[in-house]
């Protein structure tokens, strides 16, 4: 079963690889805080300027201010409040 | 819209988009011709170039690679610049990407028709194609992690884990499987022979659905679906445990597809074992999706959008419950070579992937054209509808079809000889195929349904390119651990 002398190396090696990986990721704080990030894409505000008018370089602004319920496809108010 | 350092790169994202809608079309095309054709063979009065044999792998390159694909690069450009706050890291590779891999496809449709295969399931393409996937991969792979490296938000999004793994593992499965010495211009041989060959093509075969078809589309998944049912994931640590339980997992699933074959006993056993310990991580991400709406159930009733996201991972929860169970070797005893296979093959493939994709395509495609929301949401309706019949059709059709024929060919008389000829389970096939090209065009038609949809949105709306959020500075966001949600993002970090 000649094969198995690639697979098998290769398959550890990537094992590796991802243990490196699942160490790097603890030691750079990527678990230190499991509870946010599920929010802040949610904050992240992907809404088109209302009107379809898309302007240049404006920015989007605070994503808790300004919020115009009327311009949200739901009627329901931002899940963070 | 100008490109400047202040927008996100939505040019390449628009680009994939579009395409994901036309590769799938062609691709389910194709399809529903050669479910035709096993109906009525002279569908195509002989013509080598459309023979059943050289049509079928154009359809699974075409919606894997096309469509998939597309969608993958389109999603995955769009989640990581947003999740990190950055634009691409180079829109110049970003473009050879997009291009690159559209002459992928061309290519594949032109030699694949031609008869030119390495006659490898999902890797026929000949090696001068593979050597212009490995480049466009590469480029990806550059563009991709390079804008994590940019990131200005410290944590990694676990959607871009997902993204991740699958570019990196991908990359390994088509370079270790794809290796072949060639012959000449448009013919190679196999690095592997016999059953070596036969154990990496399965290797790569199911790391590739593991992979591609599956890591990647978590990845969209675990974006689109809180974003339109603006909730966040019902567990994040969830997210991250079954992620790194599942891409350790998938690696040995492969043998499975090589039960009572020439294949050892014990290598067998092996990916049956992991491919039966498989269903726990996936599950994992199916639970993790589908209670995102918990307390927000009523959402489902008003919104297409989110049917085609939650109902994608019933599907997928569907799919890898049946895949382990396929994987026990007696079931796979009565099951390969049948109908069963393929039935759950487009379980997957149509319920799972192509929903998610079809739902993110909805989500996306009106923000990279500065639209509030898709053409008409009826419509999408109307497709959720067509297309959900047409995937049940489609499935049910085959588990009868697939187990029947199972159950002919290994039926044996009294006298130990068998019962029916194959040709006899072939002629009883008949109505089943019926039933499941009448799912393959119902579904086909619902991607028409989106094809119009799409382009008069595309049509009302102008090609938008979002700013990115300025005035924070990087890892700004306050992160109590344990706290709750982030309340004032305006407050500079300590």
């Amino acid at each position: 079963m000649e094969s198995l002398w690639i697979l098998i190396p290769l398959s550890l090696a990537i094992a590796v690889v991802i243990g490196w990986a699942f160490c790097w990721a603890v030691s750079h704080g990527q678990m230190d805080d499991l509870d946010s990030p599920g929010m802040r894409i949610l904050i992240d505000d992907d809404r088109t300027p209302r009107c379809g008018n898309p302007v240049n370089g404006q920015p989007a602004g605070a994503p808790l201010s300004g919020v115009d319920v009327s311009a949200r496809q739901s009627e329901s108010a931002s899940p963070i409040i | 819209m100008q490109a400047n350092a202040n927008t996100y790169n939505y040019k390449v994202v628009r680009q994939f988009a579009i395409m994901t809608v036309v590769w799938g079309i062609v691709g389910m095309l194709v399809g529903v011709i050669i479910a035709a054709q096993l109906i009525w063979p002279d569908l195509t009065f002989g013509i080598e170039w459309l023979s059943y044999g050289r049509l079928r792998p154009l359809h699974t390159n075409a919606v894997i690679f096309a469509f998939g694909g597309c969608a993958l690069f389109g999603t995955s450009y769009y989640v990581v610049q947003r999740t990190c706050q950055a634009r691409l890291l180079s829109d110049g590779m970003a473009a050879f990407h997009f291009w690159g891999w559209q002459v992928v496809i061309v290519l594949a449709a032109i030699t694949l028709p031609l008869g030119y295969t390495q006659g490898k399931e999902y890797a026929e393409l000949e090696w001068p194609i593979d050597i212009l996937i490995t480049l466009v991969w590469v480029c990806y792979a550059i563009v991709f992690f390079g804008t994590i490296m940019k990131r200005r938000t410290q944590h990694i999004y676990v959607a871009n884990w997902f993204y991740g793994a699958f570019i990196l593992t991908v990359a390994i499965l088509h370079l270790v499987n794809s290796a072949a010495i060639p012959a000449s211009m448009w013919k190679s041989y196999s690095a592997y022979a016999g059953v070596q060959d036969a154990m990496i093509q399965w290797w790569y075969g199911h790391n590739a659905v593991g992979f591609f078809l599956t890591a990647g589309f978590l990845g969209i998944m675990y974006y689109f679906v809180p974003k339109q049912a603006e909730r966040p994931i019902y567990s994040y640590r969830l997210s991250v445990v079954h992620f790194w339980a599942l891409i350790f997992t998938y690696m040995w699933a492969g043998p499975h597809h090589l039960h009572y074959t020439a294949l050892p006993d014990w290598v067998q056993s092996l990916g049956m074992v992991f491919s039966l310990i498989l269903l726990a991580p996936s599950w994992g991400g199916m639970i993790n999706g589908i209670m995102t709406l918990s307390g927000a159930w009523h959402k489902l009733r008003d919104d297409p959008i989110l049917k085609f996201l939650i109902v994608s991972l019933s599907f997928y929860g569907m799919s890898t419950f049946e895949g382990p169970m396929l994987s026990i070797k007696t079931v796979n005893g009565l099951a390969h070579y049948t109908d069963w296979i393929v039935g759950h093959v487009h379980s997957g493939a149509l319920g799972w992937v192509a929903f998610i994709s079809i739902g993110a395509m909805y989500y996306m495609i009106p923000k990279l054209f500065g639209r509030k929301e898709m053409y008409s949401i009826k419509l999408i309706s109307l497709h959720f509808w067509i297309a959900t019949l047409g995937v049940v059709l489609y499935i049910a059709a085959l588990w009868i079809a697939g187990v029947m024929q199972g159950l002919m060919w290994r039926a044996v008389n009294a006298d130990g000889t068998l019962t029916y000829t194959f040709v006899e389970s072939v002629k009883a096939s008949y109505p089943y195929w019926m039933i499941r090209l009448l799912g393959g065009v119902l579904f086909f038609s619902g991607m028409l349904i989106m094809a119009y949809n799409v382009a008069r949105t595309i049509a009302a709306g102008k090609a938008y390119d979002a700013p990115i959020p300025a005035g924070m500075a990087p890892g700004s966001l306050p992160m109590p651990s344990g706290v709750g949600p982030i309340i004032t993002p305006t407050a500079q970090g300590d």
